[in-house]
């Protein structure tokens, strides 16, 4: 990092803020503050949708999951289009109808105030957890990348979250995200052209693909059903279209952002283009990081990823063993170089015999090189057992501060910062609405005038931003953070989503039979949780069926039971 | 203005094409993605 990389980091996160809160100075009543006043176009309403479900951890995971993994990540989304069809159907034009400020509120015209309550307060706990992760994640990266204390960083990127959500609420969310994803992406394929531009000479953009094809990287599809498996087509269309109905449809973080949109068809649209964009999106994030890979054939990647850790394990007693395997990697890679050229070669004269040699030849060097990695592990681990040795999220980032040319360096980060932010911006507004909307208006101070409303959400968004931060100071505490907050998510989506099926789609449910099947389904997902062995992911789809089979029953038998006069 | 369920999409006729869409650019991606996948396998 040198002054030309500060200049372009900072200047970019101070114009993407100034903007935000310029465009969005005086917004003072609740409308404005909370959706933009309704008045989003759908495009502005898309992008807004996109920015928030890809946050900075999105980036450097993905493009770092392609790289160790292949493509195989891209079946997650398959789900996603489906779920945006029927949201579009059903929540969109109930929402709208309703002119409600969050998903919960819903639930009270269809239900009653309970069934509202229970729902707002399960979205409370499971956003207010994860929040903290959007933060600390990115937060872990960068500050190991720049040298930087943990805590400063974190309080950093809290602190310019809060300054242009608290100045301009959802529009300024809204009105920034869409440069931001812009940004984001641009310094993204960036990042892969740079990667790409970089390989030997005669290398074409077709050689790349055939190359990460033939190391079994473009592995997008996978048929078979195994439950085990994370990512395979059944588990995208399945799991995938019950986790993005919940996200979609009862997560107010994505809830808000389209019900910003000035009309039905505007809100639509943006669903339905997110839809459309969301897998190409995916794709192309994920073929950077095979870009990345392909680069790595031919140039040199450190060991390990972590470099921060790598230079503080070289401060103990590990240093002469990583000195000893470095140089047996140094070997290792002159051969992988030459195999890899080998390939290329043998694919441009589409030569099947050498391709399938070579391919041989690559895949054994690669076995040894991973042995490598997993004994540089190993030595670092007994050395400092607390370092967690995982380093494929630094993949990308590693990448970028070693080979792109001074100012993009900056303005890669200033990505990475960005897309932090901006997701960040979502769910601190979302927390805010729900906490004011369907907590303290409703059941605290209901009675108030718009501005006090307004002063109170951006009071709750501070509240909520320290709440993240004091969470992220004492993420490091945990021994995989990230993994628990996605079991305390699925501890309530399904649940949440098994209330608002029930309240769109069984006309005959009554708010008493709902309430009881979630409270139920909630003590039979903890039961799961802590009495069995079963999947976390498949509490969504637990939760969820466990109120739409239970919640019939129950009223059936309330009516049974109700006195002959009253039927 | 005030925003109603039967709102006229545009470009097409009836929401439905719209949905149609979405599922057909899908299926041709999954498609693309499967060709891609085998032809390596």
């Amino acid at each position: 990092m040198n002054v030309i990389d500060w200049v372009a980091l900072f200047g970019t996160l101070f114009l993407i803020i100034a903007y935000g809160a310029w465009k969005t100075r005086g917004t003072n009543d609740m409308q404005g503050y909370l959706l933009g006043n309704r008045s989003l176009p759908w495009w502005t309403v898309c992008i807004s949708i996109m920015a928030t479900q890809a946050s900075a951890v999105t980036f450097l995971s993905t493009t770092g999951q392609a790289y160790e993994d292949g493509m195989r990540f891209l079946q997650f989304y398959f789900g996603l289009p489906i779920a945006m069809i029927i949201l579009s159907v059903t929540a969109v034009p109930l929402y709208h109808k309703l002119k409600v400020f969050t998903a919960y509120e819903y639930l009270e015209t269809r239900f009653d105030r309970k069934t509202r309550t229970l729902a707002a307060v399960f979205f409370l706990m499971l956003r207010g957890l994860s929040v903290g992760i959007t933060l600390y994640a990115p937060s872990l990266i960068l500050s190991s990348i720049l040298g930087w204390n943990i805590n400063l960083t974190t309080v950093l990127i809290g602190i310019m979250v809060m300054m242009y959500i608290i100045t301009g609420g959802t529009k300024a969310v809204s009105i920034t995200q869409k440069y931001q994803l812009a940004f984001i992406m641009s310094g993204m394929i960036m990042a892969g052209w740079i990667a790409f531009s970089n390989l030997p000479e005669g290398i074409s953009f077709g050689d790349t693909f055939q190359l990460a094809g033939e190391m079994g990287k473009l592995n997008m599809i996978n048929l078979s059903f195994d439950l085990s498996d994370r990512y395979n087509i059944w588990s995208g269309l399945i799991g995938g279209l019950f986790l993005f109905l919940s996200y979609f449809g009862a997560d107010q973080s994505q809830v808000g952002r389209y019900l910003g949109g000035s009309s039905i068809t505007e809100s639509r649209l943006g669903l339905i283009f997110n839809g459309l964009l969301k897998i190409p999106m995916q794709f192309i994030i994920l073929y950077i990081g095979i870009l990345i890979f392909v680069f790595y054939q031919f140039h040199q990647a450190p060991l390990i990823h972590n470099t921060a850790l790598r230079e503080k394990a070289m401060e103990t007693e590990a240093s002469a063993k990583i000195l000893e395997l470095e140089e047996s990697y140094q070997m290792v890679f002159d051969q992988r170089k030459n195999a890899a050229g080998q390939l290329v070669k043998a694919i441009q004269d589409k030569n099947e015999t050498a391709i399938s040699q070579s391919k041989d030849a690559l895949k054994s060097i690669q076995k040894s090189e991973s042995e490598l990695r997993i004994l540089t592990k190993e030595a670092i681990k007994k050395s400092i057992p607390t370092a967690n040795t995982q380093d494929k999220d630094y993949v990308f980032i590693n990448y970028v501060m070693a080979y792109l040319p001074h100012g993009l360096i900056g303005l890669l980060l200033a990505v990475v910062f960005s897309a932090a932010m901006s997701s960040m911006a979502s769910e601190l507004n979302a927390l805010a609405s729900t906490s004011v909307v369907d907590i303290y208006k409703r059941s605290i101070r209901p009675k108030e005038q718009d501005q006090h409303y307004v002063s109170a959400s951006r009071w709750l968004t501070a509240g909520w931003a320290v709440f993240a931060m004091i969470f992220a100071s004492f993420a490091n505490q945990a021994e995989n953070l990230i993994q628990f907050v996605n079991i305390v998510g699925s501890l309530f989506y399904g649940t949440i989503l098994g209330i608002f099926l029930s309240a769109f789609y069984i006309k005959y449910l009554k708010s008493t039979a709902v309430f009881i099947s979630a409270i139920v389904a909630e003590l039979l997902i903890l039961y799961l949780f802590f009495y069995t062995d079963v999947a976390f992911l498949l509490y969504n789809i637990v939760g969820c069926l466990a109120v739409v089979i239970l919640a019939p029953i129950i009223q059936f038998l309330q009516n049974k039971n109700r006195p002959a006069s009253l039927t | 203005m005030e925003s109603t369920e039967n709102e006229k999409p545009p470009v097409f006729r009836k929401w439905s094409s719209w949905y149609w869409l979405v599922m057909i650019v899908m299926i041709i991606q999954v498609i693309i993605y499967s060709l891609i996948t085998f032809s390596f396998s």
